[in-house]
């Protein structure tokens, strides 16, 4: 499976707000993620490519694209 | 800026909703106990807003040993436990507690929300882990957050994503798990004897915050230890005495050792003045209540809950799905659940509306707490009362 789709199972797997996750969907405008369910992704993230997330990795972040921009860019995750 | 003008209350969805409909459900000035009914405005309201599930608050022997304590102790001891704070009343009261949960020591704190903080706060350290159910409530996330070391939330009531995130967890030093056994807006309990089960495998730390099944849960209401049937529990312990209990403040219950280093090292018990005496004679005579009617209470409250629970399930409306002695029915967006609480108090009764954030955005809820000194009339009262709401205005709740 491609990352941007592990990317965005993760995120479904994670909310309570089951609808069709793309690209683009803004985690907090679109799924309206709280803190919590923000941290349920990290986690999901971390522990799915074995890597270790900084707190503040996400306070900008805000679509599946831009997760996997981030993973490739900081954590080498391709 | 002016000072006085720093911190001015932004107008927010909820003052909006409240201009508009012309109510506010928030503090009511009740001038009253928290009895069967309160007076608000010269008025009576059928109570069904407050914790108060077994009407302790209001009991007679409670009172009366309260009033013994006031003239013994007075006020206050104006004084912190560890200075001057450490009467009697404290380690007998201690004792008795233990006993009821079978635990090996207890604490009080002035409350179960600065006792959740100051478990937290004073045992996890940076580099520990805390898996917490995620729909914990706001004082043990507020005293996660402030231990600095990594959170994990397990999604609500599944310990199978629990195991899961334990078992990717192996680098840390030691594992924490946190969660509520009531879960107070819905009204779910933990499945705590599976989640204790993985905390004795993988050698974590269980925390339970039983606020909202002391008293209610358990056959005999000694909460969810006897509701899981649970015994020789290793793990930490914390409930409020304000609910159930009827009197205010929190405890933390665990081994002699994890006590004593809270007793010396928490600095939400060190630095506050210890809870009046007069609470703590109230809470035990509270326990004794429990200890001899807990069986013949938690019946009764059962009772009234399945019966406006069903009432109103079988009317249509869609409650959530609830074990323990709380009716939530399901009305959406703030707007229909602020206007259900605003009809059904134009009908005299008093209930809580829960809107976004503590609850998901459009799963508003109204709560009631069906308490042990209703009888039928009044819950028939209650369920006519949404009948008849739903008749005028059927948009307002979920189907």
């Amino acid at each position: 499976m491609a990352t941007i789709e592990k990317i965005k199972k993760i995120i479904f797997d994670n909310i309570d707000n089951k609808v069709n996750i793309e690209d683009h969907t803004n985690l907090r405008n679109d799924l309206e993620v709280d803190s919590f369910d923000v941290l349920m992704i990290m986690n999901g993230i971390e522990d799915e490519f074995a890597i270790s997330l900084e707190e503040n990795d996400f306070k900008e972040i805000n679509t599946p694209l831009e997760i996997q921009k981030l993973l490739k860019d900081k954590y080498g995750v391709l | 800026m002016k000072i006085k003008d720093k911190f001015v209350f932004n107008f927010t969805d909820e003052d909006r909703l409240i201009n508009e409909i012309n109510f506010n459900p928030y503090y009511q000035k009740i001038d009253s106990g928290a009895d069967l009914y309160v007076r608000i405005d010269g008025k009576k309201y059928l109570n069904l807003a407050s914790n108060n599930y077994l009407a302790l608050s209001n009991d007679k022997r409670i009172i009366a040993s309260m009033k013994d304590s006031l003239d013994k102790y007075g006020a206050s001891m104006c004084g912190t436990p560890i200075a001057c704070g450490n009467v009697d009343i404290y380690e007998n009261a201690a004792v008795y507690i233990s006993k009821f949960l079978s635990m090996e020591e207890t604490i009080f704190y002035p409350s179960c929300y600065q006792a959740n903080i100051a478990v937290f706060n004073t045992l996890a350290k940076v580099n520990d882990v805390i898996f917490v159910d995620r729909f914990a409530h706001s004082s043990l996330i507020e005293g996660i957050r402030s231990a600095g070391c990594k959170i994990k939330p397990f999604r609500h009531n599944d310990p199978k994503h629990l195991e899961n995130l334990i078992k990717n967890s192996n680098s840390y030093e030691n594992m924490f798990v946190v969660t509520e056994s009531v879960f107070s807006t819905e009204g779910s309990i933990a499945p705590f004897d599976d989640i204790y089960e993985l905390c004795l495998k993988y050698d974590a730390v269980p925390v339970v915050d039983d606020s909202h099944g002391i008293g209610v849960i358990g056959a005999t209401g000694k909460g969810i230890l006897e509701e899981k049937k649970i015994t020789d529990y290793e793990g930490i312990y914390t409930a409020s005495t304000g609910k159930a209990l009827g009197i205010s403040g929190g405890i933390v219950s665990s081994s002699h050792n994890t006590i004593n280093f809270l007793r010396y090292n928490s600095s939400s018990l060190i630095f506050s003045t210890a809870l009046p005496p007069v609470l703590i004679a109230g809470t035990i005579k509270a326990f004794e209540i429990i200890e001899a009617e807990g069986e013949k209470l938690v019946s009764r409250l059962s009772r009234n809950k399945k019966y406006l629970y069903e009432h109103l399930q079988s009317c249509g409306f869609d409650l959530n799905n609830s074990e323990a002695s709380v009716c939530s029915v399901r009305t959406g967006s703030n707007e229909n659940t602020f206007k259900v609480c605003k009809y059904l108090f134009e009908k005299d009764i008093l209930t809580t509306p829960f809107i976004y954030p503590s609850v998901s955005k459009n799963k508003g809820i109204v709560r009631m707490i069906p308490r042990v000194d209703l009888d039928t009339d009044q819950l028939d009262h209650v369920i006519n009362s949404f009948k008849a709401i739903n008749i005028e205005h059927p948009e307002l709740f979920e189907k």
